[in-house]
């Protein structure tokens, strides 16, 4: 699962920064490079990769190894052509050839991984802003809707990266928790037991409702300008509307847990 | 699989240097050793004046990523190292190091020879020390092709180049009003001036029936002419022509009334007297009316013979005196005192610019070139806007495209090119004079120059063989402007159109090049300067896409962003 988002966002990888040395935007590759270096596949993917029971770990590993050894060359000849040499090549990195994307080019984080990435990240965040001490573990309850067989099937890799959880369940729906941290990723509903500081949860529960509100106003005025809605080309617009409803409906439950506090 | 532990650090000194032997070794820095497509990148050659600093730094990762990228991709990458005489810039350095180490006045105390063995020692160790530099950076060049700007080889092109323009009636000798840096003792290019803004005082001065204002009266020593607007209903009853006697600094003199159209009716009395020695707008006034002008201020920046009493000051020790007298003898009328005025200060030197009249060696710009129907104008214009001879595969693409709207508005703008420079430090202008003295009477003929990139071995008018070259070097952007094909090896074996059967292979396969790579502030010194070069010599574009890189901040510039 995290090797086809990691594959998929080396992909998108080397078509951008090939695209953009055609037009002279160094920079710009240079940032690519690094978001993917440090980020994607260092704080993502080389975590995630250890609970993955692939035979083809390694292979891949070496892949992406391969590749951006080739793609940073460019900006850092002398240690992308000493590990290249570790590596035990008998060419000169100098000399290889510059890879080429594979078809079909995917953008966006549509895939599995990437929905499990978001909810670790929703769920680190919900811990900060409750201040809830980072070495704190607690239980956590997920309604994940038509992803639970995804989340069940994961549970170790939430748990692992640095969600500070020992307990996690997994359910398709169920009733509201009270006395939990809250939180919502679209449909996919998070609580977090047991760390609960009521007046801090309402204030951060109406924050989040405040800033759901402003996205959705600027979202719906997008869709309701007719010049955009025309123009726009029609996946650029029913992407727009998708967004619309995933945070309309994230809107709703944050609103009803709310209540329950 | 790969099961290996390495050192948990990197440190880049127990790698860099092997990596770079091993790189060299391969051969595939040279692209001899590499098929696919041409790509060359000419890197601008550093001045050696000494180190590198971080605008080279920039300037070579810019380099060094785009040739890789490109070699990476199956072209065949040529990126070609070199370095810069840069005739007054080093020469400038070395006197000041000379001056600080004793040596008052080190043209004088050493003599042309001697000078220029110091320069040349110095600029050999300040190539040594950037040649190390570029290596420790990881640069990809190929250093069998390594040039100099004044090596036999560019000296030649130079040369060949210069001839060439003079055959075709676009050098010229002329009388012409340039930029003269005292400090430097030698002419400067427009470019070279920064402009720095000044409160003076203006003063109102009487000259006969008029009021005329100036910030420098000490120039105002010989004017004989006074110049109004034809339009100007104050001045009805003079015509242009008239005469009349008035007082001025120094006695009696009799001045003529001009009326020219480039007076400004509402700045001041709309009345001025001009120095056409020591003002372009004068000087053009003068050529416009035939009039004739005298030189106030030599060569040293000390006033001469005509100011009378005041001969022999430099101007700033001169000008309160100068005041005074004026004042003493009733012809101040008014001063006002914060006038605000530019300045023109040499780049290199800091010291202040007078404008002077002096015989220099032009490049006309604006002459149709034999055999092509167009000017230099017209082809650096071309070059970017329609493509040279119209032709869309020859045209140069800057990036970003903001620069060809200065780029443009620069060439429109255009004066002729001062080429000719006083220093010693430079290629010398491959011209020759007959002296004659051994054949005891020259003829006319053999006073016109001898141009050529030869040293010729006698007068071909007389047979002399008493010959002396001209005292003068040539503008380092006159040899920069080669660039791009100098470092190919032209002429060698191609001063026919380079497709021609067993002509010059480099130049055949590597022009025009790929890619180059500018700071803005050498926008018109270089990249105009080598298309101008290169679509006169060759008949091609020297490079199909321009990078404009950011430069960091100097004070003072004339800055375009």
């Amino acid at each position: 699962m995290a090797e086809d988002w990691i594959l998929n966002k080396l992909n998108v990888l080397i078509k951008d920064v090939t695209d953009d040395f055609n037009n002279y935007n160094f920079s710009s590759a240079g940032e690519r490079l690094r978001e993917f270096t440090w980020n994607d596949l260092a704080d993502w993917y080389l975590e995630a990769n250890k609970f993955e029971n692939s035979s083809q770990r390694g292979q891949i590993l070496y892949y992406i190894l391969k590749n951006l050894l080739i793609l940073w060359h460019p900006f850092a000849p002398f240690i992308t052509e000493a590990v290249w040499q570790e590596m035990d090549k008998k060419e000169l990195l100098m000399v290889e050839k510059w890879p080429t994307p594979l078809a079909p080019l995917v953008r966006g984080e549509k895939n599995d991984f990437a929905v499990i990435k978001n909810v670790i990240i929703t769920i680190r965040n919900a811990r900060a802003e409750n201040k809830v001490e980072p070495a704190r573990k607690i239980k956590a309850v997920i309604y994940a809707g038509k992803h639970a067989e995804l989340f069940a099937a994961q549970t170790e890799l939430i748990k692992s990266l640095r969600t500070g959880i020992s307990e996690l369940e997994i359910k398709v729906s169920g009733e509201k928790i009270a006395g939990a941290i809250y939180a919502a990723v679209g449909e996919i509903e998070i609580y977090l037991l047991g760390a609960l500081d009521e007046v801090k949860e309402k204030v951060r529960l109406e924050k989040g409702i405040a800033n759901l509100e402003k996205i959705i106003k600027a979202n719906e005025g997008k869709l309701a300008n007719k010049e955009f809605v025309d123009k726009a080309p029609e996946a650029v617009v029913e992407k727009e509307r998708q967004k619309l409803k995933g945070w309309q409906a994230e809107l709703k439950k944050i609103k009803e847990q709310i209540k329950h506090l | 699989m790969l099961n290996k532990e390495l050192p948990k650090q990197y440190h880049p000194a127990d790698y860099e240097e092997a990596i770079y032997a091993r790189w060299e070794k391969s051969g595939f820095f040279n692209p001899d050793n590499l098929s696919g497509q041409p790509y060359a990148i000419m890197m601008p050659p550093p001045n050696v004046t000494g180190v590198l600093h971080l605008g080279h730094a920039l300037e070579n990762s810019l380099m060094d990523i785009m040739a890789r990228y490109q070699r990476m991709n199956g072209k065949k990458v040529l990126l070609l190292p070199g370095t810069d005489h840069a005739a007054v810039a080093t020469q400038a350095k070395v006197e000041k190091i000379l001056i600080g180490q004793g040596v008052r006045n080190p043209r004088q105390e050493l003599g042309r020879e001697k000078l220029l063995e110091k320069i040349r020692e110095y600029a050999e160790e300040s190539k040594s020390t950037i040649l190390k530099q570029i290596k420790k950076m990881g640069t990809s060049c190929d250093w069998s092709r390594l040039a100099y700007t004044f090596d036999k080889t560019r000296n030649r092109a130079v040369n060949e180049v210069f001839v060439k323009m003079y055959n075709d009636g676009l050098i010229y000798r002329g009388r012409r009003i340039i930029n003269w840096d005292a400090k430097l003792q030698t002419t400067i290019s427009d470019d070279e001036i920064v402009w720095q803004e000044e409160k003076a005082p203006f003063y109102y001065l009487k000259y006969g029936p008029f009021t005329i204002a100036t910030a420098r009266p000490e120039t105002k020593f010989g004017d004989k002419y006074v110049v109004m607007h034809p339009d100007d209903k104050r001045y009805k009853k003079y015509k242009h022509g008239d005469k009349f006697d008035c007082e001025w600094i120094n006695g009696k003199v009799t001045a003529t009334v001009i009326k020219d159209e480039i007076i400004d009716m509402k700045f001041g009395s709309g009345v001025m007297t001009i120095t056409p020695w020591h003002d372009l707008v004068d000087f053009e006034i003068a050529q416009r009316h035939n009039l004739s002008a005298e030189q106030i201020i030599d060569f040293n920046g000390k006033l001469m013979p005509i100011a009378g009493e005041f001969v022999g000051l430099d101007i700033l020790t001169a000008r309160p005196k100068i005041v005074e007298k004026l004042k003493a003898k009733g012809l101040m009328v008014k001063v006002e005192k914060n006038y605000l005025h530019r300045v023109a200060k040499g780049d290199r030197s800091q010291a202040a610019v007078e404008p002077q009249i002096k015989e220099q060696w032009f490049v006309d710009v604006n002459k149709i070139i034999p055999g092509k129907n167009k000017s230099l104008k017209d082809l650096m214009r071309q070059a970017v806007t329609t493509g040279h001879n119209g032709d869309e595969k020859q045209k140069v693409k800057i990036t970003p495209e903001r620069f060809e709207k200065t780029y443009l508005h620069w060439i429109d703008n255009l004066l002729d090119w001062c080429i000719s420079r006083q220093i010693w430090w430079g290629h010398r202008v491959p011209v020759w004079y007959c002296g004659g003295r051994d054949k005891g009477k020259c003829l006319p003929e053999c006073h016109w120059p001898i141009v050529s990139a030869e040293a010729p071995k006698e007068c071909s008018v007389c047979g002399s063989k008493d010959l002396f070259q001209d005292e003068d070097t040539l503008d380092t952007w006159f040899s920069s402007g080669l660039w791009t094909f100098s470092t190919l090896g032209w002429p060698n074996k191609s001063l026919l159109p380079p497709f021609i059967k067993g002509g010059n292979k480099d130049l055949k396969t590597y022009h025009p090049t790929s890619w180059m790579q500018m700071g803005y502030e050498i926008l018109f010194f270089w990249m105009a300067r080598m298309i101008l070069m290169s679509t006169y010599v060759l008949d091609q574009i020297p490079f199909h896409n321009v990078y404009i890189h950011v430069v960091r901040n100097f004070p003072n510039r004339r800055g375009i962003i």
